[in-house]
């Protein structure tokens, strides 16, 4: 493997997300740090899953609880991860492993509303024009 | 990161980096931490239920198969997917020598066993 560092005694895959998701978490720390609890235990979760995929030593084969293959996946097969129940919270982040060092965020959702067959149903192409994307702009010099 | 980590795609974002950078908050990371405790255990209990039957009837991978008619591989493969065919549980529980199986629920206070097959309940 090429591209797992090891830095301070800890080996991790890279994870790259969009610049949408980046402004979405800052959104969510300011809120937090203006008293939303709401937005705190939102980012917390989120935190706790990034952490789950960076420590990945091989992109999933099999489903758990945590990580499971998203069947309404399209061209790029989609893994969606989740959280131990929580009260009134729900975070379901949508990935892609391109290889054995990265993984893409494509999708993300933090409203129950949001989550039903309707967001699923359309993750999948959703996703895919993210992924595209990623895998243009990565071969662009 | 050190200087030979890929620079990520223009329009995206390297978020090792910022995770992190939070992570080195000792509050946040004990949380995580906790959190991922959390994942693991329920990740562990949801691929150790066939397999702790099995295990409690002291049937390794390879014995069960071997009563199944089938590869190991199929065994492994059965203990770790999340959704099978009632007959293929039926079998697998019939396999490890379960003589008396089956699923209940309850409706309005009421509990209704469901069969699972010839041997189960």
């Amino acid at each position: 493997m090429t591209a797992i560092f090891h830095v301070s005694d800890t080996l991790w895959v890279l994870i790259d997300w969009t610049d949408d998701f980046d402004a979405m978490l800052d959104t969510l720390e300011a809120r937090a740090a203006a008293g939303d609890q709401h937005s705190a235990d939102t980012r917390l979760l989120i935190d706790q899953q990034l952490a789950y995929l960076q420590r990945l030593t091989t992109p999933p084969t099999d489903e758990t609880p945590t990580l499971k293959r998203v069947r309404q996946s399209r061209r790029h097969p989609i893994w969606r991860v989740a959280h131990p129940y929580r009260p009134g919270i729900a975070v379901r982040t949508i990935v892609w492993f391109p290889d054995a060092e990265h993984v893409v965020v494509a999708l993300f959702a933090n409203d129950k509303a949001q989550m039903g067959d309707v967001f699923y149903d359309s993750a999948g192409t959703r996703a895919d024009q993210i992924i595209d994307r990623w895998l243009r702009e990565r071969n662009t010099p | 990161m050190t200087a030979t980590t890929p620079s990520p795609p223009k329009g995206f974002v390297r978020g090792n980096d910022r995770l992190n950078a939070r992570l080195a908050d000792p509050t946040i990371a004990a949380q995580v931490e906790s959190g991922l405790a959390e994942m693991d255990a329920e990740d562990r209990a949801y691929k150790m239920q066939l397999a702790a039957l099995r295990q409690a009837a002291h049937l390794t991978q390879a014995d069960l198969a071997k009563r199944l008619g089938v590869g190991q591989g199929w065994v492994s493969k059965i203990e770790h997917q999340p959704d099978m065919l009632l007959s293929t549980l039926a079998a697998y529980l019939r396999a490890t020598g379960a003589d008396e199986f089956g699923f209940y629920a309850t409706v309005n206070g009421r509990r209704i066993d469901v069969d699972l097959g010839p041997e189960g309940t």
